[in-house]
């Protein structure tokens, strides 16, 4: 490896977040921050401001900055919206400026619009491509390069091979997600909005999707729920099946072969998670990441995988059963958690929905949650 | 009115080429494996000459081992004339700028319309209806509204920077809500080219019609698209197409809004040649163009 040793970038969406995971490993945090009621037209296109996945304030957001630069670690936010309009650039502008004001160490932008904004002003912060930018070759990298960005986050959809060659020939340094919350679609494609649509898709019984074992669970995004599938020649009726999800969550025992591409960086997806899983996540892909730095990028199989069990237990306590149980819930959320036996299955269906069907980040990448069985669907039509 | 029809198959191209259209387009727009080799693209470029149609290539989103085959491509097209090229790609834009004769046009791919999202109406519901709006008023509706109307090229710094990489056309999907802005386009000197039918509502690499038919490798992928489409329905109301590795929905043209669209320059309308619309023939394209000159559109 010619490269120096990955840096992990864990998310963050209060400060004591940041402390946690900075003390399990972290080299940079990255967030997003709430924009003030104010900004109202700009809280037209991204949605309310407040969620979990954002800093409540700016004021928060420099609390952290001051806590990470004291302990030597970088402060990353996130302003990647994928278009940019004139009825937003005045908002656009007063957020970049209260962001750049609390000396944060980079910003993460997604669209050439915004990008104008922020060199406009003149901020004098590191330049990072979103995905939204949908880095999927070297000539994509190269031309991010040439706008400023000095680090290009990649598609998730590419395969470890596709990376390497993109890293070999890359002059800026390059990312990736490892962790939590890999998108069936390209995002910076994709208009199944997620925002506003629960009531809308609560009015119907069927936010579930399928785990391998053929059981049914619950889903929340809508590339993973269940569709009536019909073939548009012969119009005859296929079964429904979760046809969208391709959903993946992690890399985990992909990750030597992931370090030996050569990226410099490993990103945990999971702004909107409670301060337990971001920690978790970070600590265990630190440990990993020390273990693999340390034998060259080899691990022996079998150390490897004894390693990843042990560090399972910790996953599991963190994104496991237990976990929603110890998360101060309110009672209705709690109701609604135990109603469904959510609780019960989650890491079953973690085991099931992903593990066993190899549905990793940068696999091969046409695994799916279900087996289509033609002759099953034909019975089915039949009767 | 001009018509472009779009393929990415040879055998259909010479359907296209044959019918009463005004261009041919030709080339994957969504997936890297149906990629033409050079030989088919020749094949294909000969084609629109013999039967006196303008050419344009269509590619998609590649990978560094698509982007080796995409110079090729590109080496043949720029020796053989000024031919327009849709990129969907970045990457694919940047080593376009070496090639004088060929001329970018930005593929939908790379033109944002947050209008294409489903429930976009209802989205739209619940954010006025948020605390952060104290005052639920018409003028804020209005003011949403437009916001989510656009594409990323109405911002000016967008548009200019897109020029200045030489680039006088864009691909869009006929969706009415935005037709004010893609008239903005059109004024702003884009050669705007609107997608007839199918409207592109998300896309992945990990190819949700390959997944189902069983494939396995991506790179040994059977094709089964060039026949097969999945007509999706969910309870709530919603309709989706599969077709590929992309989800469309269907957006069907009606007269009042063909009016709208024709008063602002549109370069072209786009007919895709798939199984959705069942348009595989030169007989469907032909049927499909009179609709739309008679201002008929879609029964």
């Amino acid at each position: 490896m010619n490269r120096s040793k990955p840096k992990i970038m864990a998310p963050v969406n209060s400060l004591e977040g940041a402390s946690r995971v900075i003390s399990a490993g972290a080299d940079e945090v990255y967030c997003g921050v709430a924009l003030p009621t104010k900004y109202r037209s700009f809280i037209l296109y991204r949605g309310p401001g407040k969620s979990s996945a954002q800093l409540p304030s700016y004021s928060e957001l420099e609390k952290i900055v001051k806590y990470a630069h004291d302990e030597g670690v970088k402060v990353i936010v996130v302003v990647n919206e994928p278009f940019m309009s004139d009825k937003l650039e005045k908002e656009m502008k007063n957020h970049v400026a209260s962001i750049v004001e609390k000396e944060v160490d980079g910003l993460i932008i997604g669209d050439v619009g915004v990008l104008s904004v922020v060199k406009e002003m003149g901020a004098d912060v590191q330049l990072i491509a979103s995905t939204y930018f949908v880095s999927m070759n070297s000539e994509t990298v190269e031309f991010l390069r040439g706008l400023g960005f000095s680090r290009v986050v990649l598609e998730r959809h590419l395969t470890l091979d596709e990376i390497s060659e993109i890293v070999r020939n890359s002059k800026v340094d390059i990312e990736v997600f490892c962790y939590y919350g890999g998108c069936s679609n390209i995002n910076g494609n994709c208009y199944l909005y997620h925002f506003g649509t629960t009531k809308f898709w609560k009015a119907s019984s069927e936010l579930k999707t399928m785990s391998s074992g053929g059981r049914f669970v619950p889903a929340l995004t809508p590339c993973r729920f269940l569709y009536d599938i019909y073939d548009v020649n012969t119009k005859s009726y296929l079964g429904r099946w979760p046809i969208m999800d391709a959903f993946t969550i992690c890399s985990l025992c992909h990750l030597p072969a992931l370090i030996r591409t050569g990226v410099a960086g490993l990103k945990i997806v999971g702004r909107f998670l409670d301060v337990l899983k971001q920690e978790t996540a970070t600590r265990v892909i630190r440990t990993l990441l020390d273990k693999i730095w340390s034998e060259g990028g080899r691990l022996k199989r079998k150390s490897f995988h004894k390693l990843l069990s042990e560090l399972r237990r910790d996953l599991n306590y963190a994104f496991g059963p237990l976990s929603l149980i110890r998360q101060e819930a309110s009672k209705e959320r709690r109701r609604i958690h135990l109603e469904t036996s959510r609780l019960k299955n989650l890491h079953r269906f973690y085991q099931d929905t992903f593990c066993k069907p190899q549905r990793c980040f940068f696999a091969p990448l046409l695994n799916a949650p279900y087996k289509y069985e033609p002759s099953i669907v034909k019975s089915r039509v039949r009767s | 009115m001009r018509f472009s029809v779009q393929t990415d198959s040879v055998r259909l191209l010479k359907e296209a080429a044959k019918s009463r259209c005004d261009r041919v387009r030709f080339g994957p727009e969504f997936c890297e494996v149906k990629m033409p080799s050079l030989p088919e693209l020749q094949k294909a470029y000969k084609i629109a000459e013999k039967y006196g149609k303008e050419f344009v290539y269509v590619t998609p989103r590649v990978t560094d081992k698509g982007m080796r085959r995409l110079k090729e491509h590109f080496e043949f097209l720029n020796a053989a004339g000024d031919v327009s090229v849709v990129v969907n790609d970045l990457g694919a834009l940047r080593v376009l700028t070496a090639y004088p004769r060929l001329k970018p046009i930005l593929g939908r791919q790379l033109v944002y319309m947050p209008a294409r999202c489903p429930w976009l109406d209802f989205s739209l519901g619940e954010l006025l209806r948020h605390p952060g709006f104290v005052i639920y008023t018409k003028v804020w509706r209005r003011r949403s509204e437009e916001l989510y109307s656009q594409t990323n090229l109405n911002y000016d710094e967008t548009a200019k920077f897109f020029r200045g990489l030489g680039v006088r056309g864009v691909d869009v999907d006929w969706i009415p809500r935005s037709f004010n802005s893609l008239a903005e386009l059109a004024e702003k000197g884009f050669n705007v080219n609107v997608y007839l039918y199918l409207a592109i509502v998300t896309l992945t690499r990990k190819c949700h019609t390959a997944r189902f038919l069983g494939e396995k490798r991506l790179e040994k992928c059977s094709k089964p698209c060039d026949k097969r489409a999945f007509h999706l329905k969910h309870r709530v109301g919603l309709e989706f197409f599969l077709h590929g590795n992309v989800v469309f929905r269907l957006e069907k043209p009606s007269e009042k809004d063909l009016r709208r669209l024709l008063k602002f320059k549109i370069a072209d309308f786009v007919i895709t040649m798939e199984p959705v619309m069942k348009i595989l023939n030169r007989k469907r394209i032909d049927e499909t163009i009179s609709k739309f000159k008679s201002g008929r559109t879609l029964s």
